[in-house]
């Protein structure tokens, strides 16, 4: 498909959120590009929208959804797609990306990103969707793995596996969550290593960092700390695999002041610096 | 490899036709999944990989929390005031009830809650406090003058400069970030009370909130506000919902109100900027 994105993102971006509007705004910190949950400047109009038109005269920006529910197994949410559809062309962001998940089904909303039973129906299936989405927006966008809780007894191949296979099948991108692979990784008991190494490291387009918590029996990938010394090892291998990826601090729950968060993406520039100049 | 189905057609939106089936087997599953989500875990655990489905179901119940959690804290943002009112415990078992009764049915998680008012009327251990419903009513008003679209309202100079019977033809209506609510109590103190600078705090300890008010909800200048107004403006307002000519209007509420002074009721609509001029 053409190429529609001609600007690139570089460097450690931070997530949009609401309570940093006004900061942000007055301070205007020299950020490489900020990233929004796009799901949140769907609306006809509102205060978000307004915010978002000040914010995108002075960063670049990264549309993040959690709404697409590309795993659905009904068709695509239309009237979601034609929201879309009309900020990607008003704002024209760097990347749109989604997750490889399932929100809802014949009217129910979790809003919440469930995972896929991973076989090869289910892979041609979710790659079939991706593919209408990109036509739909008329650029490729980056599909990014979750966070898991469970492993269906249907499952007939790994998650690596299966998103390899919609990759070659879709056309599309890739958004790789570090902080996500070592969640799923420590409550499926499988090696991380073995994700990244498998990863088509040429269509990884961004990654993204995060904290989460500790619950006992399990890790639950609650976006609401900061990022742990496993996720900051794994993400030294994950540059230096995949080169100086575009890498995002995600923080969503507990947000903590502007400047921690400024201090978080510091640590990542750094890391992502110094593979960059070993590169 | 097999590669996945694919037909591009426009259709009138603009949008690609889709034209693949789902596996039905992926579609069982996910009906599934969901009625465990928001019934019963139980309902699921022959889908999940485990030693015993009392694993499963701890897996199933993850899941669970996980989404009753991301909704309890939405609708706690959007209805703060009702969460003090009641108290975080009360407020997160009764949203717990609320979200099983009432899953969400859009893909918008800011159109969730609409309904809370009639779930809080209906909520046998809140019937001794009759003024909630419209307390949450009030806030959702707020929630949505927030989202509403951005017009720009009509502004009376522009007004003032139209030849008489110009101004008399121009249709109008309010804006759509322009909320009105009716109640039998003052939840406009109510509500003033919980906000963190209210100097009188939110003890309601022998007072009393029934008093009948007419409040306008409205966006201007990055906030949203409340004002109470007298039952002249709430009809003018409310005549307003659909556009009507100037003339029309001021004859509605003439009928209605034969005593008021038109030109200030207009003065004041105008004034906070509540009217949008509507061309054809």
């Amino acid at each position: 498909m053409t190429e529609a994105v001609t600007e690139r993102l570089e460097g450690v971006g931070i997530g949009l959120r609401s309570a940093h509007y006004r900061e942000l705004l007055a301070r205007q910190p020299d950020l490489p590009w900020l990233e929004i949950l796009t799901d949140n400047y769907l609306g006809e109009g509102g205060q978000p929208l307004s915010f978002l038109r000040q914010f995108a005269t002075r960063y670049p920006l990264s549309f993040h959804c959690v709404g697409m529910s590309l795993g659905s197994a009904e068709a695509p949410d239309r009237e979601y797609f034609r929201r879309l559809k009309r900020r990607v062309d008003e704002f024209r962001p760097v990347h749109v990306s989604d997750h490889l998940c399932w929100s809802s089904f014949h009217g129910r909303h979790s809003h919440d990103l469930l995972p896929m039973p991973y076989t090869a129906t289910n892979a041609r299936f979710f790659a079939s969707k991706i593919q209408w989405a990109q036509d739909c927006l008329g650029r490729r966008i980056l599909i990014e793995n979750v966070s898991s809780y469970l492993t269906y007894a249907e499952s007939s191949m790994e998650e690596w596996e299966f998103m390899i296979d919609i990759v070659r099948m879709a056309d599309c991108d890739l958004l790789c969550d570090v902080n996500n692979i070592h969640v799923s990784a420590v409550n499926h008991g499988f090696d991380p290593l073995t994700y990244l190494q498998s990863l088509p490291a040429a269509r990884v387009r961004e990654i993204h960092l995060a904290g989460y918590e500790d619950q006992g029996t399990h890790l639950l990938d609650s976006h609401s700390r900061p990022v742990s010394e496993e996720v900051w090892a794994l993400y030294r291998t994950a540059l230096q695999r995949f080169g100086p990826v575009p890498t995002l601090i995600e923080w969503d729950n507990d947000l903590p002041a502007l400047d921690d968060l400024l201090a978080e993406a510091d640590k990542a520039r750094q890391l992502l610096r110094g593979i960059h100049a070993a590169a | 490899m097999p590669q996945p189905e694919r037909q591009i057609l426009s259709d009138e939106d603009g949008l690609p036709e889709w034209t693949v089936a789902a596996p039905e087997c992926l579609a069982h599953l996910q009906d599934t999944f969901l009625s465990a989500v928001y019934e019963s875990p139980e309902l699921a655990t022959a889908l999940v990989r485990s030693d015993n489905p009392d694993a499963a179901l701890e897996r199933l119940r993850i899941y669970r929390g996980s989404v009753f959690g991301n909704l309890t804290q939405s609708l706690a943002g959007v209805f703060p005031v009702l969460r003090q009112s009641v108290g975080d415990t009360f407020f997160d078992a009764m949203i717990a009830r609320f979200i099983k009764a009432h899953p969400p049915s859009e893909s918008g998680l800011e159109h969730y809650g609409a309904n809370l008012p009639e779930f809080v009327a209906a909520f046998e251990p809140l019937a001794g406090y009759p003024y909630l419903p419209d307390l949450v009513r009030l806030e959702w008003a707020r929630h949505r003058a927030f989202h509403a679209l951005d017009e720009t309202p009509l502004n009376i100079h522009d007004l003032a400069n139209l030849s008489p019977e110009t101004q008399m033809n121009t249709e109008l209506c309010r804006l759509q970030s322009v909320l009105l609510i009716a109640s039998d109590f003052a939840i406009d103190t109510v509500w003033s009370a919980h906000q963190a600078d209210s100097e009188s705090g939110p003890d309601s300890h022998g007072m009393t909130w029934q008093e009948p008010v007419n409040l306008v909800v409205w966006k201007g200048g990055g906030e949203v506000w409340i004002r109470r107004v007298t039952a002249v403006t709430a009809f003018l307002l409310g005549n307003a919902q659909q556009t009507v000519s100037l003339e029309t209007l001021l004859a509605r509420v003439s009928e209605a109100f034969p005593e008021t002074d038109l030109g200030q009721v207009l003065a004041e609509a105008l004034a906070n900027g509540w009217l949008v001029a509507v061309t054809a």
